[in-house]
Formats: C-alpha cells, structure tokens, sequence
C-alpha cells in the first residue's frame, strides 16, 4: 500500500468508432458502429415523431404504443410470439424529437427480426379496442403517478416552462386520454411515420446488411419534410407554485427555465458553471445539501439541450422541515458562483471528471449509436465532444464566475414544489 | 466467450482480471462477501448504511469521490441481501487511482461520529424517500415478513425501521468493518481495456500487504418448510388496490433455481407470456401483472403483482390467477413455449455480459457463488433445463399452501 496519490493522467482526445453512413434504394438513411466481439446487434428505427409535434396531449405516446397492438398480416399476437421466441427484446421511447423502436437481437435472428419490423412499423392497423385497451392502462398508470410528489412537480413545471400552447407542455390531465381518437392516431401515423425513418445499426452485423434491409425496407420512399411546430416556448414571468399533498414525508422542489443551448459561445462554459454547481456526485448542491447537512438523498442541476430548446432544472425531494432553508442554499451556492471565484483545485476536478464523462460517450457500439441519434437531431457530429473537451481545459476561474452572471439565473427559475 | 484469469494473494484477496478492448474504460468492481442477511435481527440497515460510510473517505484518500472524480471516474454501489458491491468505472489510464482508493479504504477508512451521524441521515431520508413517500413503498417489508419466519431474508436491505438505524452505534460499525471488510472477504474484477500482467503488478502495490481478517463463516438460519397459506390485507392512501402473490422457491446453486426462473417467464416475460396475453390483453382484467424471481443465493421467493382491471375486486383477481396457475400445473408447459422461454432467457443473458461494468459484476458474482466459469456455462445450463424439470417445478412451487398473499386496498 502506498500513501501517495497515484498521478492522475490527463485525456488529450477521443477516438470514435468509425460510421457507416448508407442509403436504402428509396432514401432511408442508416447509420451503423460495428463491433464483432459479440454476435448480437441492436437495430434502432427512429421516425420524427416525438412530443414536440403532437397536437393533443399524449399523441406521440400513443400512436408508438399502438403500433405493436397489431398489423396488416399478423394482430400483434404472433408478432409479439416471434419476437419472444426467438429472443428478440423490443424497447421503445418517445422523446421530445423522436419515436424510437430498438429491437436488440443475436444476429442469428436476423432474418426474423426483419419481416416482424416491417409489419409492425410500416403496416400498423389501429383499431378502436387497440385504443380503449391502452387508454385503460395508461388511465391506471397516470393515477398512480399523479400521487407522486416528484411526478406532479415535473409536469407543472414543464407545463409552466412551455406554455400550454407548446405540445412539450401539455399537463397529462386524465381529460386528455378521452379526448383522443382513433382518427388522432391515423393522421399522426401518416404525417409524421414512414417517411421520416432513420436506421441505426449497432454491433455485429453481416457485411450484406444493405441488401438484407433493402429486402425489407428498400422500396420505402422518405422525405424527412413532415412539418415542425412553429411555437417555442411560451416566455413568461416566472411563476412560483406549491401543489399540496397531504400524508406525504417529503416534498419534490422543481425549478427550471430555458438557457442557451449548443451553438451559443457561452455553452460549454455554461456546463462546466452548472456541473459545479449541482451537476454530478461531488457537486456543491450535493456536497452541502446532501453531505453537510443530510436534508436529502439527492439534488440535481441539470442542463438538457434538445433540437426545440435548452432547459435547465433544479430538482431534489426534501423532509418538509429542511424545505426552508434547503432554498435557502441552493440561492446561496448560486450567487457564491457569481461572486466568488472557483478555486483551481476544485476546477480542475470538474474538468477532468467531465473529460471522463464526455469519455464514456466511446463506450463501445451500442451507446455510440445511442449518441449518434442525438447528434442528428442536434444537427452537429463527433467534433462536437473534441470541441467540448478542447474548451473544458481553457477555461479559468474568472470565465466560470463571468458565465455564472450571464446564465446561472436561478432567481428567475419557475419554482414549483409538491408535498 | 468471456476470457478470464484468476489469482489469489496471499491475504486472501481474490483477483479476476477480463480484457475488454472495445471501450477506452476500465471497470474496478469489489464485491464484500456481506450483506442484509449477516445482521442481528435488532441492528437491521447495517450492511446498507455500511455501504454509504464506505464513501466518506480513509486515511490517505479523505474524500473517495472527489478522488475518483479527479481521475475522471464514477462510481457506485448496492446491497442486497446476500453481500455489497462497489465499482468504479473510469479512463483506463487511470486503472491505479482505483485500486489505490479501493486499497485505502478496505483498511483505513474513516468512521468518525461526524461521519456516521451524516450518512446515518442520508439513509433516513432515503428509507422515507422510497419506503413511506412511495405508494406502496411498505410492500416489500410486509411480503418479507410474511414469507420468511426464521431466515433473515425476513427484511429488507434498508432495515427493519428508522428507530434500528438510528440506534446502530460506532462500536457496531468499527466491529462490522473489521469482521467483514477484509481481503479474504472480498473480490476483486477489473475488467475493460486493461493490460493483464501491469494489472496484477498494480493490485499486489495495493492490496499485497493488507491483513486478512478473522473468520467469517455465520451459520444463518434456515427457513423451514411453509405448511399452509398465509394472508395478509392492508388498507393505505395509495391510488389503487393491488395485490402480490410470493412463492418459495429454490437458491441459486440449486439445479432447479433455472427452471423457476423459466417459469416467471413462462407467466409475464413479454407481451406473449400467458398472464399478458391471457389476462391483460385477452381478458383485460389486469391492468398490469408481472412475475419475477429475487434470484437470491439462499432460497428464496419467486413473486406475482398485479393490478387489477377497474371493477375487478382483489378477490376475484387472485381467483384469476390461481386460475391461470391452476391450468399451467395441470397442463403443463408446452414444448414451443419453453423452448421461447429459453432462447429469451439465453439471449438476456448475452446483451447482459456486453457492458464491462455488468461483466465485472457477474465474474465477482459466480467467484462468490463458487464457480466463476458459470459466466460461460449459463446459457448451456439454461438450455438443459428440460419439460420434465419445468413441470416438476411448476407443481413444487406454485401451491397454495407455499404461498403469501398480500392484498393492499387503496382507502376510499
């Protein structure tokens, strides 16, 4: 055992897997990061048909949802017996851009994968019983959540955040599901679906995984044009919120509002000021608030760039007798970055711990497709972590406190609790 | 094929070292070989809040995280029932930062009042956090101490309650540290993009002159035989009723901890198991049922929850599915449905032993069980699991008189 610190090493640059960018015969984009170790790919189907343009509360969800309950050949029974029979496990996800299918299966599968994804993704039936059946579930489930304190906080919050015009703010009132229709799901599907796919593929595929998508995907024509929404977020005085609830041990603090996203000079520097300030394990918020005075199990800061905006949240749950004075901190530690500058030491922590934050983007094949998604719906490609990381090692202590003046606005957050 | 090698020090420390060189990452996974179940039934949480104080910092190294962080690291944690696991993942020019924190603390770590009255609260605010905050959060200790009478699976990792945690003393934790805390009580896997021979130098600098501990073999209670079934109701402000079904089932060394295994999947894994689409999606008289196993060492419990459809009572839904069991006991599993079951299960398995942080965990987790070659024997053993085992099981475990059942009303 030595007593001495081992020297820490510094990570100059990343080097990413290599992509593999194609074409389909009739224009669907793939993109591919191939790595044979394990005979098993994961297969992303990504349409652009996330929350940002529904129109009624709970739409995007839905029509992902509904395009497993059945197709044109199988209902979704005996899609769902090939898919369990042979292994392969389907995830899917909604987010503000995308509607994401990802079915990871051994590679020998391949060629079972393939026809079932075709039929549920490009020849979906919905029918009314397919609808009253997840509105039933979702109905259950939304119930449940809406007597969570951390559930109820974020959805006013980001209702408060985006407006109540902006589809990314819809309140998921139960009202919401009854006003969906099955014509609602159609007209969704054919605006936004078959012709904004993207494929990704990750892990290990055969060299003639062209042809074999072509198979099945290749006579489908896209345009990648289906319309945006034009509104962003609603601006408006910020709003301070409590939702009461009773019998409740603690209560959810959730504060947010909109900052520069990437692209701004300010952002990079704008992360570095905010993983200082609450965003990682051996963040100030969590050091004082968690480690010093023992008010919580967790407290966040957290910067989300997404295509339609950047958000920036405060989120912890708290007993209600440290409510008080945990706003108290999270004020204090805020203007501390605005006036105080940040000790060397600790800088120099936060650089190196995001390098190997922004490291782990590389983690083999799966999460470089899992990246490449967002770079695409960024619009930006792998420069953007060398860049990151480039700018992460200039910056001195006056640029943290200069950025903190310009952005850290805690003070004009949306501040919503619940409890 | 997961490529291993495997050493011992002299201390007792095992090693096991797996090249991975396909991330710019290496993980350094420790497993201590104690967990919920080596407590005294009147010190519970012990074990759980042994795992915060592990991060508040040793001799040489006074804040862990902050160290781990410096080298662009992160790190966590978990207990469970069985024993505690520690892993860090990290650049992997920076592997010797790992070991050495995990060195220091396995024989200096600070357990000062201050410390232990901080992470103390920590915990408590977690148990309310996740035990009462939560709808249902109660559930899991209610099922425990239902099931189990004598082994002391009969509570959760969390503790019995906060009154036992907060009366656990700093003498408890200084003798738990040195009872349990010591090299031949613990494994360690490195895996990722490593060099094995620098790596093995770098673990005997570290660890090579650390003292082994004393004994510790606990014989721990078993749990007799259930005779006859047990029943429980609850009323709470929760925003639905449900209801949880928890059978006894075999340990994880046992030939027939698979084929259990198999049949939670056989009744929920996937939208085509017989509970989705027989009694969710068929019938529409669950909003949702699930079935899974603990997967514990010793034996332990395989589980049923579901939610009841609206207009569906919790009597008439455990008539359901004792309906649903009643039929696969009678029937039995048919030959197109375990053979579904089993590539599933084989398939799992292998997107489970892609990222090195889950590989290093289930190579410290076999040398615990007794065999770290079973990482590569699992799929083979999943797939010997044949009809006749299936159906015996089904039979042994799925009675009425091996059952607790919960019923958990939501107040009107």
């Amino acid at each position: 055992m030595t007593k001495l610190k081992p020297d820490i090493k510094t990570i100059k640059a990343f080097k990413n897997l290599p992509v593999h960018d194609f074409q389909l015969d009739e224009g669907i984009k793939i993109f591919g990061f191939y790595n044979g170790d394990v005979k098993a790919v994961k297969i992303d189907f990504i349409f652009e048909a996330g929350q940002a343009v529904q129109r009624k509360t709970f739409l995007a969800a839905f029509v992902n949802a509904m395009m497993r309950e059945g197709n044109s050949q199988n209902n979704s029974k005996t899609s769902e017996e090939i898919l369990d029979y042979y292994g392969i496990f389907l995830n899917q996800k909604v987010t503000h851009a995308w509607s994401v299918f990802s079915f990871y299966l051994p590679i020998m599968h391949l060629d079972k994968a393939l026809p079932v994804a075709y039929k549920m993704l490009f020849e979906p039936v919905f029918t009314e019983e397919a609808l009253r059946f997840l509105k039933e579930k979702t109905r259950q489930r939304l119930r449940q959540n809406l007597q969570r304190t951390d559930y109820r906080a974020a959805a006013y919050l980001k209702n408060l955040m985006w407006g109540n015009n902006n589809p990314l703010g819809f309140y998921p009132h139960e009202s919401g599901l009854d006003e969906l229709n099955i014509d609602d799901i159609k007209d969704f599907y054919k605006t936004y679906y078959p012709n904004t796919c993207h494929i990704g593929v990750s892990g290990y595929f055969p060299k003639d995984i062209k042809q074999q998508f072509n198979r099945y995907f290749g006579e489908i024509p896209v345009s990648y044009s289906a319309p945006k929404t034009s509104s962003g977020p609603e601006s408006t005085k910020p709003v301070a919120h409590h939702i009461k609830m009773p019998n409740k041990n603690q209560v959810s603090l959730k504060w947010g509002k909109h900052i520069p996203g990437p692209g701004h000079p300010d952002y990079f520097t704008l992360k570095v000021a905010d993983t200082i300030f609450g965003g990682f394990f051996g963040s100030r918020l969590m050091r004082n608030i968690r480690e010093e005075k023992a008010y919580t199990y967790g407290i966040y800061s957290t910067i989300r760039p997404t295509q339609y905006g950047c958000t920036h949240t405060i989120t912890t749950d708290v007993g209600h007798d440290y409510l008080e004075d945990t706003i108290r901190q999270i004020d204090m530690e805020a203007d501390k970055l605005k006036t105080t500058l940040v000790g060397t030491e600790e800088l120099r922590l936060v650089q190196n711990y995001m390098a190997g934050e922004l490291l782990s983007v590389f983690d083999g094949a799966f999460k470089h497709a899992s990246i490449y998604r967002y770079l695409i719906e960024m619009d930006m490609d792998f420069s953007y972590y060398s860049d990151f990381l480039n700018t992460i090692y200039k910056l001195t202590p006056d640029d943290i406190r200069n950025v903190s003046n310009r952005h850290l606005d805690v003070k004009n957050m949306h501040k919503v609790t619940a409890g | 094929m997961i490529h291993f090698q495997k050493f011992t020090l002299d201390n007792g420390l095992r090693i096991i070292l797996h090249e991975d060189k396909s991330t710019p990452l290496v993980c350094v996974n420790t497993l201590y070989r104690v967990g919920a179940k080596h407590e005294n039934p009147d010190k519970t949480g012990m074990a759980h809040l042994f795992e915060h104080l592990m991060f508040g910092g040793s001799a040489n190294a006074q804040n862990f995280d902050r160290v781990l962080e410096e080298a662009g690291g992160e790190n966590n944690a978990f207990t469970n029932n069985d024993y505690t696991n520690y892993y860090d993942t990290l650049p992997a020019e920076n592997i010797e930062t790992a070991l050495w924190l995990e060195a220091d603390r396995m024989q200096n770590l600070n357990l000062d009042q201050k410390s232990i009255d901080i992470q103390k609260s920590v915990v408590i605010e977690e148990f309310k956090e996740n035990y009462l905050n939560q709808p249902y959060g109660d559930m899991d200790g209610i099922i425990r101490e239902m099931a189990f009478k004598h082994h002391p699976y009969r509570w959760s990792t969390i503790g019995k309650s906060i009154q036992q945690i907060q009366a656990i003393t700093r003498n408890d934790l200084i003798d738990f540290y040195h009872q349990w805390y010591a090299p031949n009580n613990a494994i360690l896997v490195i895996s990722g993009d490593i060099d094995s021979q620098y790596s093995i130098e770098l673990v005997k600098k570290h660890f090579g002159s650390i003292r082994s501990g004393g004994n510790t073999s606990l014989s721990i209670p078993c749990e007799p035989e259930q005779l006859s079934k047990r029943e429980e109701e609850k009323n709470d402000d929760v925003p639905q009723d449900t209801i949880l079904m928890a059978f006894h089932m075999p340990g994880r060394n046992n030939p027939d901890y698979r084929a259990a295994d198999l049949i939670s999947d056989i009744l929920a894994n996937g939208k085509s198991s017989r509970f989705y689409s027989g009694l969710v999606r068929e019938k529409q008289v669950f909003s949702d049922l699930d079935a899974y196993i603990w997967g514990s060492e010793d034996p332990g419990l395989l589980i049923v929850h579901g939610f009841p459809a609206n207009g569906i009572s919790l009597d008439e839904a455990e008539n359901l599915i004792w309906e649903e069991l009643e039929m696969l006991k009678k029937e039995g599993c048919n030959k197109d449905e375990l053979a579904k079951v089993k590539n599933k299960a084989i398939s799992a398995w292998m997107f489970s032993n892609i990222a090195i942080n889950n590989k290093a965990h289930h190579l410290a987790f076999f040398e615990h069980m007794g065999d770290t070659g079973l990482i590569n024997k699992e799929d083979s053993l999943v797939d010997a699991v044949d009809m006749e085992r299936i159906n015996r099981v089904i039979k042994r475990i799925l009675r009425k008189d091996n059952a607790s059942v919960l019923k958990y009303y939501a107040k009107k």
